[in-house]
């Protein structure tokens, strides 16, 4: 529930967003609970429409290239897909060898810094602090 | 719970919208309880008739995403705040720990504007939000 632009890009961006994601959690051929809660997550924050969903979870099964998924992407929408990859990714603890080859090439292809990834991967690590510490407040929050 | 938080201050803005469609997809809550749940948007349940039967740790994690949720169009409104503060009640969370959980949620806007400075895809005010 990151304070966030995905919604705010045009509704074709959103999909091919999308898109990537979907492709993203076949990578590694095993989807766990904790990428399919990330991926779904950040279907709804994309609001696609219900048509688009269904699109979306079709390419679950069937998930179209890298290549194809990242012709329709624009700058912006390939960056924040990129990153919502990156988290994805992570969700279930590790970045496997294939996954993180997938999203080298998806920072090249955007043209980002040599770094990208490891600076966007110390950011999730971050993240997960900051929602461990979310968890561990409620615990405590009882008077 | 989010639905009643989003439009305490009376009006539903798409970032609210958007969060909520999140909150639900990370529940993985099935289609059908989607719908009931957007048809909620239209008109939000009372308090009461949603915390009746909720258990203590349920309520909490409501306010914890509640918390979030009101955070999302970049300010919480008076009535937000009222809200939170019911439902901080009925999770017998005090004021002090309260403000603790929005310290909490003001983290995360420092988190997202640093994801979007690696990404080069800044919004207005994340150089000041980082700095603070």
């Amino acid at each position: 529930m990151l304070p966030d632009t995905v919604h705010k890009l045009p509704q074709a961006e959103r999909f091919a967003y999308a898109k990537l994601l979907a492709f993203m959690t076949r990578v590694d051929n095993e989807l766990t609970v904790e990428e399919m809660s990330m991926f779904e997550q950040r279907l709804g924050t994309a609001l696609l429409s219900p048509k688009q969903r269904d699109q979306i979870r079709m390419a679950l099964k069937k998930p179209p290239s890298l290549e194809e998924c990242l012709e329709g992407l624009g700058e912006e929408a390939g960056r924040l897909a990129l990153r919502d990859a990156v988290l994805m990714a992570a969700s279930d603890g590790t970045v496997d060898e294939d996954e993180r080859e997938v999203l080298e090439e998806i920072a090249e292809y955007l043209d980002l810094k040599e770094d990208a990834i490891n600076k966007l991967l110390a950011w999730t690590v971050e993240g997960y602090a900051w929602m461990q510490k979310g968890y561990e407040l409620l615990n405590d929050l009882s008077r | 719970m989010l639905i009643l938080v989003a439009a305490a201050d009376g009006e539903l803005v798409r970032e609210e919208i958007s969060a909520i469609e999140a909150a639900m997809g990370s529940m993985m809550l099935h289609p059908e309880s989607r719908e009931e749940v957007r048809q909620l948007l239209s008109d939000p349940p009372t308090l009461e008739s949603i915390t009746d039967g909720m258990d203590e740790i349920a309520i909490k994690i409501a306010l914890r995403d509640s918390a979030l949720l009101a955070s999302v169009d970049g300010d919480y409104d008076k009535n937000e705040l009222a809200s939170l503060k019911k439902i901080a009640e009925i999770a017998r969370i005090n004021k002090s720990n309260l403000s603790k959980l929005l310290d909490w949620v003001d983290e995360s806007w420092k988190l997202s504007a640093k994801g979007r400075r690696i990404i080069s895809t800044p919004m207005l005010g994340d150089d000041d939000i980082i700095k603070n």
